[in-house]
């Protein structure tokens, strides 16, 4: 049950997957959607050193909901947090066109990890995509986890237009 | 003898009043007040010279910085939501021994956050300019720092040692001036 949108059909039919297939058409000007813990705000600013980036699982990217397929709030829903309840944190948003590109390695002669956003649909959250990295740039190639300098590039390239904005923040919907 | 009428003596001490106005307006002097006031005009002289003191307003900010790394050792695993590791109280530990040096560097960071990477991270900002110097969970320390018309800057200590961390802080203090 939705805490930030009404519980109807327009709520279940956009965050749902009822069936649909995965997209991977990508618009420059999408917006991708993330959580970030409120209290690790500073002076209203959520900083990079509190931002994932690319470096738990070996096999997953970044999570993030497409705005193709979500409202901002949708990322806070309990169906887009594994049936979670985040009162506690805001919502941050930024462009496909401002996730970096690529990442090049400092070991390696021309060597450079690619970022690019790749749908990856949940039952309950559609919109639900990761930002994928591997050196090939094809998101059907393995997830590939870049080493800590790219990581600490990738995010403070990618902080600098997220930083830009006023993080948003939601409040439940009355019933 | 004359005599003046009491209206008349009004006008006068309205007239005194008005050309020794140092002497009409004194205050109560200290004795009169008591010990305790005495205590309470210190009290409202020591703040009001503490007010705008560079030393006292370091002082408070550090108070409040300590308390934000205090605060770390009750955060748990994924604290972001989305699967962060806690601060270690290893990487705690090394941040509040380079928050000691900091202090006697004068530098005043922002603020003290969990590292999303599992550790601690003590931020400075600056307008638009931002970095940070990053205390992780396996003991390695990495600093990083960006700002508007500057290439993002990010490298490794060597240790986080006394030296280490006043290069740095030199660093980080050289990149976010305008």
């Amino acid at each position: 049950m939705p805490i930030y949108s009404l519980d109807n059909a327009a709520y279940t039919q956009r965050v749902h997957a009822n069936g649909r297939p995965p997209d991977q058409q990508f618009d420059p000007a999408d917006r991708l959607f993330r959580r970030y813990p409120k209290k690790y705000l500073i002076n209203g600013m959520p900083v990079p050193i509190a931002m994932q980036a690319l470096q738990f699982d070996q096999n997953s990217g970044m999570s993030v909901n497409w705005s193709r397929y979500s409202e901002p709030q949708d990322v806070l829903e309990p169906d887009c947090c594994e049936g979670n309840h985040r009162h506690d944190c805001v919502v941050l948003a930024f462009a496909v066109s401002e996730v970096p590109p690529e990442v090049a390695t400092v070991d390696e002669i021309d060597g450079a990890f690619r970022f690019l956003p790749k749908h990856s649909p949940r039952i309950a959250c559609h919109a639900h995509s990761e930002i994928w990295c591997n050196r090939s740039g094809d998101i059907g190639q393995p997830f590939e986890r870049p080493p800590k300098h790219v990581r600490d590039e990738f995010r403070s390239r990618l902080a600098v237009p997220i930083q830009a904005r006023t993080p948003l923040s939601f409040e439940p919907v009355a019933d | 003898m004359a005599y003046l009428a009491p209206q008349q003596l009004a006008t006068f001490e309205e007239a005194e009043r008005r050309r020794h106005p140092a002497i009409f307006g004194e205050a109560p002097s200290s004795e009169l007040l008591g010990p305790q006031r005495q205590e309470f005009m210190y009290l409202r002289e020591l703040v009001e010279s503490s007010r705008g003191s560079q030393y006292v307003g370091l002082e408070q900010a550090y108070f409040e910085l300590r308390d934000q790394l205090t605060l770390l050792n009750g955060v748990g695993e994924n604290w972001d939501t989305y699967n962060a590791p806690a601060p270690s109280p290893d990487s705690i530990g090394a941040a509040g021994r380079a928050l000691d040096i900091l202090r006697g560097l004068n530098a005043q960071p922002s603020g003290i956050v969990p590292s999303a990477e599992g550790g601690v991270g003590i931020c400075f900002i600056r307008g638009q300019a931002y970095a940070h110097i990053e205390f992780l969970n396996d003991s390695s320390v990495y600093g990083m720092m960006y700002a508007p018309g500057k290439g993002p800057q990010n490298w490794q200590l060597g240790a986080a040692s006394a030296d280490s961390i006043q290069e740095t802080w030199n660093r980080i203090r050289a990149y976010l001036q305008p």
